[in-house]
């Protein structure tokens, strides 16, 4: 399966690791990723367009390049970038002047037929769980994990059109298909603050620490997630006595796969994961800023 | 507070709904939004209290609180509406509106540095996009 790669912003600065076991990931399970090629910034807005062709412009251009490269699926590992890419779809495929619009000021026709999908979703729906479990060689077997969905990979749900939106079960699905056991908490759709970190980080920790107390308290060794800002605020806006792995859910996938380049994933992280991770993959561990 | 039609129906209500694109008494004021928001206990009013200012025509003081800003655009809030009231869209014309007509709220030189190597880029881009406009 040929699909469009969107990596985003983030997936080429902090969030280096996600995009690495994703390009690893994907073809391990028969999927060629072809970045799109040059990609522009999805434009991340706080909310919905309120000016449809100023926020639009922007994924919308993605959408245009990907387009004409051929491709029938764009897939954004990023639950932000996919977000805005699904958001400027749906506006080109209502129509109306705002479409019209947009493809005026990207210079190009949007002809239909393309999709957009989250990482998640690809691997869920496309790729699916019984492959998944037929090409793992080392099975997680007994990691608790919590499946951490945040906004953006369901919400909302007229542009996600993905999963149930306040119970979402795709990742759970896709950890339970390498081995792991998804635990059922409470924090799983809940809001990590997003870009509140930068400007309000009292009020992100305190967000952050309640989630993980509902992961810990779920039993979980670990939280899996989708998405670079909730990795990033879940590890860096922590309070210091809870020293929970985040994960991206590639990251273990990978090394559920047999993956070579597992060992250099893990030494971004902030949080060592060797505690939860060496009886999985003797010597993994952090090394911070790697 | 004298209530009159002209009040409630200010020209600053119907620019939020314009911007919006939500009709601010399609509220019918339940509270599931608030309940839902995880950035409730940092606002004074919550946001059905946001709302219900932008009902009475209060836009002037619907800006100034703080839940303008705690808003994490989450869209909790849009996807509980009973009534369909998209709330995290009528924050947004809100900031908008602030923005538009002054400074923006954060600067970018003004963040730590250590913060601006570890963030993500796109926390940066969002940050500015919601306090700059
Ligand atoms: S959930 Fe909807 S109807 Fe209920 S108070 Fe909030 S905005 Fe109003
Ligand atoms: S979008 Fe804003 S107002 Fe709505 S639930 Fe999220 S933080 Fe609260």
């Amino acid at each position: 399966m040929k699909v469009a790669y969107f990596p985003g912003c983030s997936l080429h600065s902090t969030a280096r690791e996600y995009d690495q076991s994703v390009r690893a990931v994907a073809p391990a399970l028969g999927v060629q990723l072809i970045t799109v090629e040059d990609w522009n910034c999805c434009g991340a807005t706080s909310a919905h367009s309120l000016d449809p062709v100023l926020s639009l412009a922007l994924p919308a251009r993605n959408l245009a390049r990907a387009q004409a490269a051929g491709h029938q699926v764009v897939v954004a590992p990023c639950a932000a970038c996919f977000n805005r890419l699904k958001t400027a779809l749906c506006q080109l495929e209502e129509g109306g002047e705002a479409a019209q619009t947009i493809q005026k000021v990207v210079g190009f026709r949007f002809h239909g037929g393309l999709q957009v999908k989250s990482l998640v979703q690809l691997f869920w729906e496309d790729v699916g769980v019984g492959a998944i479990r037929r090409r793992v060689c080392r099975p997680l077997e007994g990691l608790r994990v919590a499946c951490y969905y945040g906004c953006l990979l369901v919400r909302p749900p007229e542009v996600a059109a993905f999963d149930d939106p306040e119970h979402p079960r795709a990742m759970d699905d896709l950890m339970a298909a390498i081995g792991a056991e998804p635990t059922s908490w409470a924090a799983a759709t809940e809001c990590c603050g997003a870009s509140l970190s930068l400007v309000r980080g009292q009020v992100v920790e305190r967000l952050v620490s309640t989630i993980l107390a509902w992961a810990q308290r779920a039993g979980a060794e670990a939280v899996v997630t989708a998405c670079p800002l909730c990795q990033s605020n879940l590890e860096m806006r922590r309070p210091a006595h809870i020293k929970m792995p985040i994960f991206y859910f590639t990251e273990l996938m990978g090394l559920a796969l047999g993956l070579p380049d597992v060992k250099r994933w893990m030494r971004a992280h902030l949080v060592d994961p060797a505690p939860v991770l060496s009886r999985f993959y003797p010597g993994v561990g952090a090394r911070r800023g790697g | 507070m004298l209530l009159s039609g002209e009040r409630v129906r200010s020209r600053l209500v119907t620019k939020v709904e314009e911007m919006s694109g939500q009709r601010v008494l399609g509220c019918y004021q339940c509270g599931k939004c608030t309940a839902g928001c995880p950035m409730a206990s940092f606002m004074d009013p919550v946001p059905h209290g946001v709302m219900r200012l932008l009902q009475l025509g209060q836009v002037s003081r619907a800006m100034r609180t703080a839940a303008v800003w705690m808003c994490a655009s989450c869209h909790s809030c849009a996807s509980r509406c009973p009534r369909g009231v998209d709330l995290a869209r009528v924050m947004e014309s809100l900031r908008l509106l602030i923005l538009r007509g002054g400074e923006p709220k954060v600067r970018p030189e003004g963040l730590p540095a250590e913060l601006l190597m570890r963030a993500p880029q796109q926390a940066l881009v969002s940050c500015a996009r919601k306090y700059q406009g």
